[in-house]
């Protein structure tokens, strides 16, 4: 049989025409919409960058206005022999000195890059203000402040100058935050000269011609040139010797070692919780460099997982691992100041239980506790509601002043009265021996000087704080306002009992789950 | 032959559809803004865990409490949704919180209408950096952005600080205009405004699992919350 071999033809297949033409169409579609997504996505880049560098120069160009500004007002402040004006002027330098540091938040450089610069204007901002209060007192400002000013003056001018350079060159800002070495040698020579007050005239010609190579480099040049400047001590909140306060309370006391720390933290944890058991399961000394070092001891329920496991889940807690956070509740840490085995603070995660108690029974209970723990004459003068806590604030009081500054904060569980939490920072920083002279000002005298349209409905003597590490002795009046008001408020005004000047007003703020003063 | 052309036309329309529907999400998402916690499949984090605990302890949920809104949880979800009268998507909003007890990670209007700008501001800080840390936690990382205030070398306001170039990754990711203010926030908000500071004057904090910067490394670490120390 012959077979026959067969050979199969190559079949020509061929896609209709139909089918070709829709797949075409349908590929130009997806193109045309592809490409018009991209198109719009590039559009909208384009515009999002674009406005952002708008705001980014925006926040530059008002910041050279400002620093233009400051280095006028600085050099009129010191002409200005006339109080009420020249009050006027450091008001201006307070407002322009806060705008730059709003500038300097919202530009694109790193914030740890910055804080030279911004403590420079927040010092000069606040020196001023510090300069309002001497008038405000009557006193005539001194040669030192005003050659302060002076200072203050060529330092902004020159700082001025520079910037003014870079804006005008038209740099961009770093799409990346912009290490110091990245600044154009030449342009750190002539920013270094600022900080100079005898500068070159050479120097002032290499400022036109220097080419940096961005504005991040430039403005952080400028930082580096004024934070050996921003070095000023007076009588105010940002001023140098408010980061070296020392502890008032502890200041005489003597060193507890660890173990001694540890009885005393023992003893406030039982305090705080009468009906638990608990085992020490942590014992740390935290940074020796704070105002308090303070050994933290962590308290664990006994018979509970954390505590047979010891040490290791504390540590756990501590570190910050999962199983540590899930099994925080119940808990209680305790700090005890190495100096003197003060408590400073105590924090735990206790569960709330139903609401029985009313808040005078709570703050019955939050006294009893305080003078168990030390703490004598302590009264409420503030005090919230919340979800089953009360949150108190109390102050010293020998009954016949108010001591502000000698406050401790307190939550106290409306369910069984146990302390929550608690912390002691502003009462050891500040409290302490005061030879506090009688008043020189009278009771009626100071409540003659209040506003008259408002009822001053209670009276006593408080010291309070300055606000830059000093106390202010003064006569504490309860202001409200007339009672046809729909609006009515109350205000505490302090008078001082030396001078018989107002010192301070705030707001007593009062509703249904209790009052503050802000 | 036929066959291959409608399946080449299904995966252009479907080619053609995906692309759209990408296209979309990517323009609308430039324009959305959350303003109250929902969990859906694929989030993370301690409200996660908080749900799955729930669900567990009432029998719709026999997974591990891992945090991690897998399948296993959305289908507990949409169990426990039915069960409920609610609308059975899987999703956690605000009524199947409120369904399943945990009113913290609903935004109050109680609680909003008593609080100042400055606690709304500074609670949105605390859930955008330490919604999962525990309570003393997050009162410390409030604190930590007063402190900064008043520290000469920050912004001299809250919203300064806040909004501060590079200084929190929340706010440069984006994910802190995502942030509700749930009620444990909003009072440790309140908290770290009446003065309490677990964190000790701190200025910084990090988490020590994700932070690379060798300055801030460089701070001394003075206590510890959770997966947070804090620093100055």
């Amino acid at each position: 049989m012959n077979a026959e071999i067969a050979i199969e033809k190559p079949i020509k297949r061929r896609v209709p025409y139909r089918a070709m033409k829709w797949t075409a169409i349908i590929m130009a579609v997806i193109i045309f919409l592809l490409g018009g997504l991209l198109y719009y996505l590039w559009q909208q880049n384009l515009y999002l960058y674009a406005t952002l560098q708008n705001n980014y120069q925006r926040s530059l160009y008002s910041m050279v206005g400002n620093i233009e500004n400051l280095a006028y007002l600085t050099e009129t402040a010191t002409v200005s022999a006339d109080g009420r004006n020249g009050s006027k002027i450091l008001a201006r330098i307070s407002e322009s000195a806060s705008s730059v540091g709003d500038n300097l938040s919202v530009l694109p450089i790193e914030y740890n890059t910055m804080t030279g610069a911004m403590k420079y204007f927040n010092q000069l901002g606040d020196y001023a203000d510090s300069l309002i209060s001497v008038i405000g007192r009557g006193e005539t400002l001194t040669k030192e402040q005003y050659t302060t000013l002076s200072g203050f003056s060529k330092q902004l001018t020159k700082i001025h100058d520079q910037l003014l350079v870079a804006a005008e060159s038209n740099l961009p800002f770093s799409s990346t935050s912009s290490p110091k070495s990245s600044a154009d040698q030449n342009y750190q020579a002539v920013i270094a000269d600022v900080a100079d007050t005898e500068a070159t005239e050479q120097g002032s010609e290499s400022a036109a011609t220097a080419t940096p190579t961005d504005l991040n480099a430039v403005l952080t040049q400028i930082n580096d040139t004024l934070a050996p400047l921003a070095k000023l001590t007076y009588q105010g909140a940002y001023s140098d010797h408010m980061s070296a306060l020392e502890a008032k309370g502890l200041a005489s006391l003597k060193e507890v070692t660890k173990g001694e720390a540890q009885k005393i933290a023992t003893q406030f944890a039982s305090l705080m919780d009468k009906d638990g058991k608990y085992t020490v399961t942590s014992a740390t000394l935290l940074s020796e460099k704070s105002a308090i070092p303070v050994y933290r001891f962590l308290f664990t329920a006994k018979g509970s997982e954390e505590a047979k496991s010891g040490v290791v889940t504390a540590m756990a807690m501590l570190t910050g691992t999962q199983e540590a956070a899930s099994s925080d509740s119940g808990n209680i840490y305790v700090d005890v100041s190495k100096m003197g085995g003060k408590v400073i603070a105590a924090f735990s995660n206790r569960e709330v239980n139903a609401e029985v108690l009313s808040t005078d029974q709570a703050v019955a209970k939050a006294k009893e506790f305080l003078n168990s723990a030390g703490f004598k004459g302590m009264e409420v003068v503030g005090q919230q509601k919340s979800e089953g806590e009360l949150a108190l604030e109390l102050a010293r009081n020998d009954g016949k002043v108010y001591y502000y500054p000698d406050s401790v904060l307190m939550n106290i569980s409306l369910g069984n009265g146990q302390v929550l939490d608690f912390q002691a920072q502003d009462y050891w920083m500040n409290t302490g021996e005061r030879n506090l002279k009688d008043p020189t000002v009278t009771k009626e005298v100071a409540q003659s000087g209040l506003q008259s349209g408002y009822n001053a409905s209670g009276n006593t003597l408080a010291i309070i704080s300055d606000g830059a590490g000093g106390e202010l002795y003064c006569h504490e009046f309860t202001c409200s306002n007339s009672a046809e008001s729909d609006d009515k408020k109350q205000y505490m005004v302090y008078i001082n009992t030396d001078s018989g000047m107002e010192e301070q007003i705030m707001e007593r703020i009062s509703d249904e789950n209790g009052f503050l003063r802000k | 032959m036929k066959k291959f052309l409608n399946f080449n036309k299904i995966i252009m329309f479907g080619l053609l559809i995906g692309i759209i529907t990408v296209g979309s999400m990517i323009v609308i998402d430039q324009n959305q803004t959350v303003n109250v916690l929902v969990l859906k499949q694929g989030n993370e984090g301690q409200a996660v865990k908080d749900v799955q605990t729930k669900l567990k302890q009432w029998g719709y949920y026999s997974g591990s409490v891992d945090g991690i809104y897998g399948s296993q949880t959305k289908n507990a979800v949409i169990k426990f949704q039915k069960k409920n009268g609610l609308t059975a998507d899987g999703i956690v909003g605000k009524e199947t919180f409120e369904a399943l007890g945990l009113n913290k990670y609903v935004t109050s209007s109680g609680t909003t209408s008593t609080s100042s700008g400055d606690e709304l501001l500074l609670a949105k800080a605390i859930f955008a950096e330490a919604e999962g840390e525990v309570y003393v936690g997050k009162v410390a990382v409030g604190a930590v952005l007063l402190n900064r205030v008043a520290d000469s070398e920050f912004p001299n306001t809250l919203s300064g600080v806040i909004y501060q170039s590079y200084a929190l990754e929340s706010v440069s990711n984006g994910r802190f205009n995502s942030s509700a203010n749930n009620a444990d926030c909003v009072k440790a908000a309140k908290a770290a405004i009446s003065g309490w500071d677990p964190a000790y004057g701190c200025l910084y904090f990090w988490n020590p699992a994700t932070a690379t910067s060798t300055w801030i490394w460089s701070r001394e670490i003075v206590v510890k919350y959770g997966n947070h120390v804090f620093g100055r």
